[in-house]
């Protein structure tokens, strides 16, 4: 079963690198939600029997960690960070141009709620309404309206970043 | 510059996390091992407060005994308090044993002896907990007819039944609401064996395949 997981892990690694890198601005707290994403990935794997799509799934799971792990932050009690070495999360960085776009879009995601955030995320990553309703728990024709209200707020906010 | 344009410089960012380094299974198992190490960071942490306070205690029972603060008259009103310092000796002996394996660098030792040890030492101080749970109750509803007499001193009969009754009560009830609250229930040794199981099952698995 490990080994599926593993290679389920290894397959759609990008997934748990994206949310970390959209809810955690720091590499401490990257590390920490990612070992918690896997975490719960792991404990939900003995349930999960293909009975969604693996991005979908993964996704729910990633999303509801990041965002309920926010709201326990202030409570949370000290605890060390994953420490093995070769452990690494690629981090958005700003050498090319594209990756100075991305740079700005990651920006202006940060000014938006988790809940935004999660939304947005789903967006970016061409997923459907119909997937993104799922994946969130919000109905199909409420996925259209927020989403337009938050396409016009992160343009709104890249807006005055580029002025 | 609106947000479709910016949509391809995530295609950027997605090929490029595409070509990052592959997870293997050493690191779920350090993931494991981390979180264990988390909640017996907690543990320490709760287990040294608790000495202290109890520790505290002491000094304030011993502080009874040799200075007679309360004006007691007779040597039966200092009974609820020995059984309170029985129950206090009690309770740092077994925070102490807790304490030695706390000790250890979760790091250093096999993680499943570790868990295995934890959960031993835990089944072993459950017996003495509840010891310990009984005399702080007695104790705890007897201190109050400790000072009966001094009441009587001072008041009419009836109105001293009525003054000791009355804190035995308020007692009873914040005993009440504690265990409702699930205060003598053991969640740690719960969320232990819950770990163990499932670095068992991990491992287990590695060896068959």
């Amino acid at each position: 079963m490990e080994k599926d997981f593993v290679e389920m892990l290894n397959t759609h690694r990008g997934i748990i690198y994206k949310v970390c890198n959209l809810y955690c601005y720091n590499e401490e707290a990257k590390k920490d939600l990612f070992q918690e994403i896997v975490m719960q990935l792991w404990k939900a794997y003995p349930s999960f029997r293909n009975e969604a799509l693996n991005t979908s799934w993964m996704y729910r799971i990633g999303l509801n960690t990041a965002i309920s792990n926010l709201r326990k932050e202030t409570k949370k009690p000290d605890r060390k960070t994953i420490t093995v070495e070769e452990f690494q999360i690629p981090d958005i960085s700003f050498d090319t141009d594209e990756e100075e776009k991305l740079g700005m879009l990651k920006l202006a995601i940060e000014k938006i709620s988790e809940i935004e955030k999660a939304i947005i995320l789903l967006y970016l990553e061409e997923k459907t309404y119909d997937e993104i309703a799922e994946i969130i728990g919000i109905s199909n024709s409420n996925v259209g309206v927020r989403l337009n209200r938050i396409k016009q707020k992160l343009e709104k906010i890249i807006k005055s970043i580029t002025l | 510059m609106n947000l479709e344009e910016l949509k391809s410089a995530w295609q950027v960012f997605d090929r490029k996390l595409q070509v990052s380094k592959a997870i293997n299974e050493k690191l779920i198992l350090s993931m494991i091992r981390e979180r264990s190490n988390s909640r017996v960071s907690r543990l320490k942490r709760d287990n040294t407060l608790l000495m202290l306070l109890m520790f505290l205690e002491f000094t304030f029972l011993v502080a009874v005994f040799v200075g007679n603060p309360f004006d007691f008259k007779f040597l039966w009103q200092y009974v609820p308090f020995l059984f309170i310092s029985i129950g206090n000796l009690m309770a740092i002996v077994m925070l102490f044993k807790v304490y030695k394996i706390l000790k250890t660098d979760i790091n250093d030792v096999n993680l499943r002896f570790f868990l295995q040890n934890l959960i031993e030492t835990f089944k072993k101080n459950k017996k003495a907990e509840g010891w310990f749970g009984i005399i702080m109750f007695v104790s705890g509803c007897l201190t109050v007819f400790s000072f009966f007499p001094n009441k009587l001193a001072t008041k009419s009969l009836s109105m001293a039944v009525i003054d000791t009754l009355i804190p035995l009560a308020i007692s009873g009830i914040i005993y009440w609401i504690a265990y409702k609250m699930g205060a003598f229930k053991n969640q740690k040794e719960m969320a232990f064996k819950k770990d163990l199981t499932e670095l068992e099952n991990l491992q287990l698995e590695l060896q068959e395949n």
